[in-house]
């Protein structure tokens, strides 16, 4: 089976960087991840990517530097544009997206493009009329604090730091995109929490209705800061992860937003995060267009060797369902 | 950009030193121009090379029209430098340039609606309530009933009405339906924490509005949802 069938019959796959390099000259288009040295050897073509370096495969979670996930688009997309937005266009992103169609954006973490994302994605012209699924780029948890992840627009060949990469995709009119999550957390049974002020740090927390240093409060009451804060989008659970907690300064940083319209609860712990991933596969077992899930579980969960099944893809620095997420594996699905 | 053009479209915004156009840049699919606005470093001594000055971010707001094209003005300039008298500028966390504020003021004094002003200039209505709110508490324009509208309805009757009260019974979180789709639970949370921070009708309105097109565009995949509509709002005119 070759490198195309493979992609074909999967969400992705991991390949090898000579294989990659034949498939953008046969004028495959791909969405990609891994090693900046790798994406810098690829050819100008109809691809984006960003840096990462930890999969899941069909075979369960894998590290690698020397190989690139490689997603292909499904036949009947076209590609409408492969642009690269900054922050001073970002909000368009939705804006610029085909009628129908679905949007794929790449950002790199820590950057200001993240956090303007992060904190401001909700309120985009469009947003959520539109398909807009992705991720963030990250680096191997090693080189934290000295490589900068980087996104890549193979139109061009520009590879950033500063801005993200979004390949819009067109379909055709009886076909429509379909994007979900697989959430494995649940809000828990603990106090009902509020913050006064959006952003992805907190020192105060009303906790029912009072407020309390929120470091402290993550103190005394022994949570295990692996759990999410989940809120619940009318159905939707949607986690902001824990960063840090600095008791000294009374300072919580999120790896997510919190936005002071929401109410938050700690979530319930879970066993078995595979089993959690599994229970949550679509009926029908449908092609997977697209998936990533998050470097938070492949920590907490030790992805390494496990398999989430057909869900596979990069495991990346946040993932992008519309909105920043957190500890959750989103996918796309085209339907008809 | 040449020199000219350059010089051309300052005097069309009133730049006026030390500011300058450091950056244009247009989207002819959406007709967006967005033009970066910055201070021209100051030259060194002796002409050689210019200083270099840390900027921040101050803002991007919408304004005037440029012929076809919406545009948007965002500016960084060291801190310390005011924008206050910057026609082109705007009000930190607000919307419209100053320009663009005082044009939209005028006309909602001279009786527009909310809604029309947002057809006619492709605004966002939050953005619209939000400058009507500080104009009322000005008392420069008072609070309006509701005006007509006619909204047309090309579901072939699958979805309620436009103006059908379960549009905003949904928004203000009154009724609940059963949901499978991501991007209605993710669009319903946010209508339902800006509808309830609104007072205004029309904005209300134009939110619950928001819902129905939402529907109208994803019907292929929402005929779940939008049959419970249907049957609620059946229910309730046979109430």
């Amino acid at each position: 089976m070759n490198a195309a069938t493979t992609l074909q019959t999967s969400a992705g796959t991991l390949l090898d960087l000579e294989t990659v390099i034949g498939l953008i000259k046969n004028d495959e288009r791909l969405l990609l991840a891994g090693d900046e040295a790798l994406l810098r050897q690829l050819p100008r073509g109809a691809w984006i990517g960003g840096t990462i370096p930890y999969f899941m495969v069909r075979a369960g979670g894998i590290a690698s530097r020397d190989r690139l996930f490689c997603t292909r688009l499904p036949d009947m997309a076209s590609v409408a544009s492969i642009r690269l937005y900054d922050v001073g266009n970002l909000a368009d992103v939705c804006v610029d997206a085909p009628a129908n169609g679905f949007s794929v954006m790449i950002a790199p973490a820590f950057s200001q493009i993240h956090s303007l994302f992060a904190r401001n994605a909700p309120g985009f012209e469009d947003m959520y009329l539109k398909p807009l699924l992705g991720w963030i780029a990250g680096m191997h948890l090693d080189d934290l604090g000295k490589a900068v992840p980087k996104v890549a627009n193979g139109m061009t060949g520009e590879i950033s730091e500063d801005h993200a990469v979004v390949l819009h995709a067109a379909l055709p009119p009886e076909y429509f995109a379909r994007i979900e999550i697989i959430n494995p957390f649940t809000q828990g049974q603990g106090d009902a929490l509020h913050f006064p002020d959006k952003g992805f740090s907190a020192t105060t927390v009303l906790v029912n209705g009072q407020p309390q240093d929120f470091a402290a409060y993550i103190t005394k009451k022994g949570i295990d800061t692996r759990l999410p804060l989940v809120a619940d989008y009318s159905g939707a659970m949607v986690n902001v992860s824990i960063k840090g907690v600095d008791t000294a300064a009374g300072q919580v940083d999120f790896y997510a937003p919190v936005f002071e319209d929401l109410e938050y609860r700690f979530a319930t712990p879970v066993t078995d995060y595979v089993g959690a991933f599994q229970a949550g596969l679509p009926a029908g077992d449908p092609a997977i267009a697209f998936s990533c899930n998050c470097i938070l579980n492949w920590l907490y969960a030790e992805l390494d060797g496990k398999s989430t099944g057909p869900m596979c893809g990069p495991v990346t620095f946040g993932e992008i369902a519309y909105q920043l997420l957190n500890q959750t594996l989103v996918y796309m699905t085209i339907e008809k | 950009m040449t020199r000219t053009e350059k010089q051309l479209l300052e005097q069309l915004l009133e730049l006026q030193e030390p500011w300058e156009i450091q950056g244009i840049r247009t989207n002819t699919h959406t007709h967006r121009c967005e033009v970066e606005i910055g201070v021209a470093a100051p030259r060194s001594w002796f002409g050689f090379g210019r200083k270099t000055v840390a900027t921040t971010e101050r803002g991007r707001w919408r304004h005037l029209d440029l012929g076809a094209y919406h545009l948007f003005v965002h500016v960084t300039a060291p801190t310390g430098i005011s924008l206050d008298r910057c026609t082109w500028a705007g009000e930190p966390g607000q919307p419209f340039t100053r320009r663009m504020a005082a044009q939209l003021s005028r006309l909602l004094e001279a009786g527009g609606t909310i809604e029309g002003l947002c057809r006619l200039f492709g605004v966002d209505a939050g953005e619209m309530w939000r400058l009507k709110q500080t104009l009322e508490a000005d008392g420069r324009v008072s609070a309006r009933g509701e005006a007509k509208t006619t909204v047309v309805d090309v579901s072939g009757g699958f979805l309620p009405a436009p103006d059908d009260p379960v549009w905003r019974q949904l928004a203000a979180g009154e009724i609940a339906i059963e949901i499978s789709q991501l991007s209605l639970r993710l669009l319903l949370t946010r209508i339902r924490s800006q509808y309830g921070s609104m007072s205004d009708e029309q904005a209300r309105r134009l939110k619950a509005q928001e819902l129905h097109r939402f529907f109208l565009k994803n019907l292929r995949i929402l005929r779940n949802e939008a049959t419970q509509l249907r049957d609620y709002a059946a229910r309730e005119s046979q109430a």
